[in-house]
């Protein structure tokens, strides 16, 4: 291939200028010539948010998403079915007087792209048993909380983080048997994607020596401290020589009892206590293997409402994060005893960081079927490539229903409101090495006016474009 | 999970940051990694090499958009994967985009070395461009779109695509030769 100039200048292109332009940012030119300006800049000026819906869904639990593998489609393939989520004839409830758009709903899942935020897809959860869905009850009560979060937090306190880090660092080497490391205090300043921090800095070399990874930071909402063995360390982690292991085969019961003694000292070593254990066990994207990654979270789940949608607490917790996982999807250390760990410990500044903004009426299970089934659903995939590998699937008669929130980010990255969500569960298969496989699809659980107007805009984006085939 | 904190998660080691980082922008890296290898294996081993690309740079690293930092290794990736898929072959879909490039703009025949005053250049010419010519210009010679490709997600046609790709390389040439870069 000719080398050329402008070959070698675009690598150094601004990285708002690559995000601007990512191909499933895409919208039609001509339509939006038509309208306002502002609506041009919010259409185009983020990166994907087709590609992010998963991901801009920060609480519901967090099973791995898979639409690339579906064994009988070819990527490439230009006869997808134009819809993937079969639509019984029902007629839609209508809510005129809603506080909520269709549009607002939408905008939830980008804060970017106003043209890809509805969804004709679903999402694949793998797991082994249906107990590991860990679908959250739905409440009995009419009206239901919309959450906001508060972003700023605390001033930083350099004097109060490094008392934190001293004693955390001091009992944590205590467990460890090892000599405590000096550190400095580093502070960063806002950017417009992340806020200030202060950091505690160790000597990477003596790190390395001693075979850990220590950190330690400061920001508005929390302090953070975490240690693991270093990449270069191939001895386990143990505290008062006690080994830090779980065997993945067992039930999260048995886990549980034998971690018994590990979570006594980890609560000394932190000098906090919890009352509730969580293990969130996350398979890959492929399923030809057991667990990438687990965690078992010691956290209290009366101090945050929102703890029981949450897959990561949103109140002070202790993690120990297994890794499976070595250098790519399906690439896993062992199919039993997980030891690669690394402990957290996150200590929240700030009470308000999740508020209850406003209660709006929870629509019935019964309504939100009904939206369902005419497809007015949010938060699978929208990539026409990824949308063009799903199999058509029916969520009549659907396995399971729950609550979750989502909330949606500012362009700079921010969370803004948190809406409550139905989430649908469809048992849709086995996988080759016998994990369950169910699609997974969001309608809101509060009132929302517009939606036929909206998806009937949003049509293009919904009917699973394909790429043509590659000739 | 917001950026800021997936880049923490990364500086705390914690290998959740992959995790995070697949869930958020799994399916973005994807969509780069195909366009340029058209190939679903290729595309997926790409992306999966760009989490440990990510976590081996990050720390020191501590890029200000995530989205655009991990474009930009997944692209890199790919074009390396792609340059050894097709060491021995010409007329690629790749080969169209190099050639369309070089025959407008070729590069000295004396390797053009300061990428500080190349950056600059590409930088505020595009940042001078109409923003549909830019978005355009950036998904043929970054992302490595097909011109078919582009005309159909911006609802354009193909000639127009053609003609506003071919109008903008010779006013980039221009902007080269104002800015005393010689060609």
């Amino acid at each position: 291939m000719k080398d050329s100039l402008l070959m070698q200048a675009i690598n150094h292109l601004d990285d708002a200028y690559i995000d601007e332009a990512h191909p499933t940012a895409a919208t039609p030119m001509k339509a939006l010539r038509r309208k306002v300006t502002v609506k041009w800049v919010s259409a185009v000026s983020g990166f994907c948010a087709a590609l992010l819906l998963v991901g801009y869904v920060v609480i519901p639990y967090v099973y791995p998403s898979q639409v690339l593998d579906d064994p009988g489609r070819d990527p490439t393939s230009s006869k997808p079915p134009s819809s993937v989520i079969q639509r019984p004839v029902v007629t839609p409830p209508t809510y005129d007087h809603a506080v909520y758009s269709a549009e607002d709903i939408g905008n939830l899942f980008s804060g970017y792209n106003l043209d890809s935020i509805a969804t004709s897809s679903y999402t694949k959860i793998y797991v082994p048993s249906e107990r590991y869905l860990q679908i959250a009850d739905i409440p009995e009560d009419d009206y239901i909380s919309v959450y906001e979060r508060k972003t700023d937090g605390k001033a930083l306190n350099q004097k109060e983080f490094s008392a934190f880090t001293d004693q955390m660092f001091g009992s944590v080497s205590t467990a460890l048997g090892i000599s405590r490391l000096s550190y400095q205090v580093e502070r960063e300043d806002a950017t417009s994607y992340s806020e200030a921090s202060l950091r505690a800095v160790f000597n990477a070399d003596a790190e390395r020596e001693i075979g850990y990874f220590f950190s330690a930071g400061q920001y508005g909402t929390y302090n953070t401290v975490s240690f693991s063995r270093s990449s270069n360390s191939s001895r386990r982690i143990a505290l008062r020589g006690v080994p830090v292991e779980i065997d993945q085969t067992k039930t999260d019961a048995e886990i549980m009892a034998s971690l018994e003694e590990i979570k006594n000292i980890l609560f000394e070593m932190f000098g906090t206590r919890f009352e509730d254990v969580k293990i969130v066990r996350d398979y890959g994207d492929y399923t030809e293997h057991g667990v990438e990654f687990m965690y078992v979270y010691f956290y209290n789940a009366a101090d945050n409402p929102l703890n029981a949608y949450a897959s990561t607490p949103l109140s002070d917790y202790i993690c120990l994060d297994f890794d499976n996982f070595r250098n790519y999807s399906g690439d896993i250390v062992s199919d039993r005893v997980l030891y690669n760990v690394s402990i957290r410990y996150r200590q929240y500044r700030a009470d308000d960081v999740y508020t209850p903004t406003k209660q709006v009426r929870r629509i019935s299970v019964e309504e939100a079927e009904r939206l369902l089934y005419n497809g007015y659903v949010f938060g699978g995939h929208s990539c026409p490539i990824c949308m063009s590998m799903q199999s058509e699937v029916s969520f009549e008669g659907y396995d399971f229903v729950g609550l979750t929130y989502v909330f949606g980010y500012d362009a700079q990255g921010r969370a803004t409101e948190g809406v409550p969500f139905y989430a649908f569960y469809k048992k849709i298969g086995i996988s080759r090495n016998g994990n369950l496989v169910y699609a997974k699809t969001y309608v809101p659980a509060v009132e929302v006016k517009g939606y036929e107007t909206y998806f009937e805009a949003q049509r293009e984006k919904h009917r699973n474009q394909v790429y043509e085939e590659i000739g | 999970m917001e950026d800021r904190d997936i880049i923490a998660l990364y500086w705390d080691r914690s290998e959740t940051a992959i995790r995070e980082t697949q869930q958020k922008y799994g399916k973005y890296c994807y969509v780069i990694a195909y366009n340029i290898l058209y190939s679903h294996e290729d595309a997926e081993e790409c992306v999966n090499d760009t989490y440990v690309k990510a976590w081996e740079t990050m720390p020191p690293e501590k890029p200000t958009r995530l989205s655009a930092y991990l474009a930009a290794i997944t692209r890199n990736i790919a074009l390396n994967r792609y340059a050894h898929n097709h060491a021995d072959k010409r007329d690629t879909h790749l080969t169209e985009v190099y050639d369309e490039a070089a025959d407008t703009i070729p590069t000295p025949e004396k390797a053009f070395s300061d990428e500080l005053i190349l950056k600059e250049a590409i930088n505020a010419f595009v940042a001078a461009l109409p923003k549909e010519t830019r978005i355009i210009f950036v998904r043929r010679y970054w992302y490595m779109s097909s011109v078919k490709d582009i005309a159909k997600d911006y609802g354009l046609s193909e000639g127009t695509v053609k003609s506003i790709l071919s109008r903008t390389r010779k006013r980039f040439k221009a902007h080269l030769e104002k800015e005393g870069i010689d060609i």
